[in-house]
């Protein structure tokens, strides 16, 4: 005669009525019988231990540690965004601006520009040509 | 509320509905696409998994490190570490089995660290319904359960949670090699030492509870 296998054992323990051959086989082996005897008697006393579970609820703790630990853009998106379009406002707006705006030259400006090119014959800005040519003159 | 759109009579009922139905949308999704939607950044899924699994992760996780408290951190850092590997899980493992595993890794790594494991308080203890009025009854099941708790004390880290999630959390042996990451053949051998153990640290017991149970007809689980 074949006995019970370990694994079959451990099947009788948690499901006794599920194969009825494991069980009759018990019945009439009584070498299996105190092997599953050894089994049972631990099976039976754990399962008086009993566990009533304080009232618990992780949830809001656990999404607010996940919030925490999110990096910042994450946790304040629109903040983000907020920044990211003021920005972006505020270059394009400079730059039209910059852009746009005219800058008028004084008159000191020009005094100055016009003896930077005395200092040299070849001007770039031309002013001097009518001076030189008056000179000649 | 208030605004346009919500002063409406029907604007009112109507934004309560979506909410409704996107709480409901969740609570039809499977474990495994709630993971996923994590994986997206969508916190709600998270949120649905907690109500979902935290009761049966907690049980098994004071049975393990017989603190309340204790169990808490550990679920909690399991669903934290849930929704950072979420982005990389594949859904075609199972999200219990990867869960369970998780929180019975955190269990062991938790019962390596307490070198003298301090016996169940007062509180750990479970008040058995019966016994109300009984104080001689409720004396006997505290000592049952203190040596319950000691018995499992004696065995090794995997032989208790192998025992814990076979006996208490009701997991199939393939169940249990997954969550375990270990062979049929090492859980059965490892249950089966387990159980032995047991026996001898609770022989006391035994007789005691034969008899409930035939008194009985039932087993308390």
């Amino acid at each position: 005669m074949d006995h019970l296998t370990d694994k079959q054992l451990l099947n009788i323990l948690a499901q006794p009525t599920l194969d009825r051959d494991l069980t009759d086989h018990v019945a009439g082996c009584e070498s299996c019988a105190q092997r599953l005897q050894s089994l049972k008697e631990p099976w039976d006393v754990l399962g008086q231990w009993a566990v009533d579970s304080p009232d618990i609820d992780l949830t809001n703790r656990i999404m607010s540690k996940v919030q925490a630990d999110a990096p910042i853009f994450l946790q304040q998106p629109r903040a983000l965004i907020r920044i990211a379009a003021s920005i972006i406002i505020g270059v394009g707006v400079g730059s039209w601006l910059g852009q746009t705006t005219a800058h008028p030259v004084s008159d000191q400006q020009v005094t100055e520009a016009m003896y930077l090119d005395v200092l040299t014959l070849n001007s770039s800005t031309g002013w001097t040509s009518p001076l030189l040519e008056e000179g000649q003159e | 509320m208030s605004g346009p759109i919500c002063s409406e009579p029907w604007g009112g009922k109507g934004v309560l509905l979506v909410i409704k139905y996107g709480m409901t949308t969740w609570r039809l999704k499977s474990d495994e696409q709630l993971v996923l939607e994590v994986g997206k950044g969508r916190t709600q899924a998270l949120a649905e998994l907690v109500r979902r699994h935290q009761q049966r992760a907690l049980h098994l996780a004071f049975r393990s490190v017989g603190d309340w408290h204790l169990a808490e951190d550990v679920v909690q850092e399991a669903f934290l570490r849930v929704n950072r590997a979420a982005p990389q899980y594949r859904p075609d493992a199972k999200f219990s089995t990867w869960f369970y595993r998780i929180v019975v890794n955190l269990c062991m790594d938790e019962l390596r660290k307490l070198q003298r494991r301090a016996k169940l308080s007062d509180d750990a203890l479970a008040g058995d319904v019966s016994s109300e009025g009984n104080p001689q009854h409720a004396q006997e099941v505290k000592e049952l359960q203190q040596a319950v708790y000691e018995a499992l004390d004696q065995l090794s880290e995997r032989e208790r949670l192998a025992v814990i999630l076979h006996r208490f959390e009701g997991h199939s042996h393939g169940q249990i090699t997954d969550i375990m990451d270990a062979s049929v053949s090492a859980i059965e051998s490892l249950l089966v030492r387990a159980y032995r153990k047991l026996r001898q640290g609770l022989a006391a017991f035994s007789d005691k509870s034969t008899n409930k149970s035939q008194e009985s007809g039932k087993t308390v689980v």
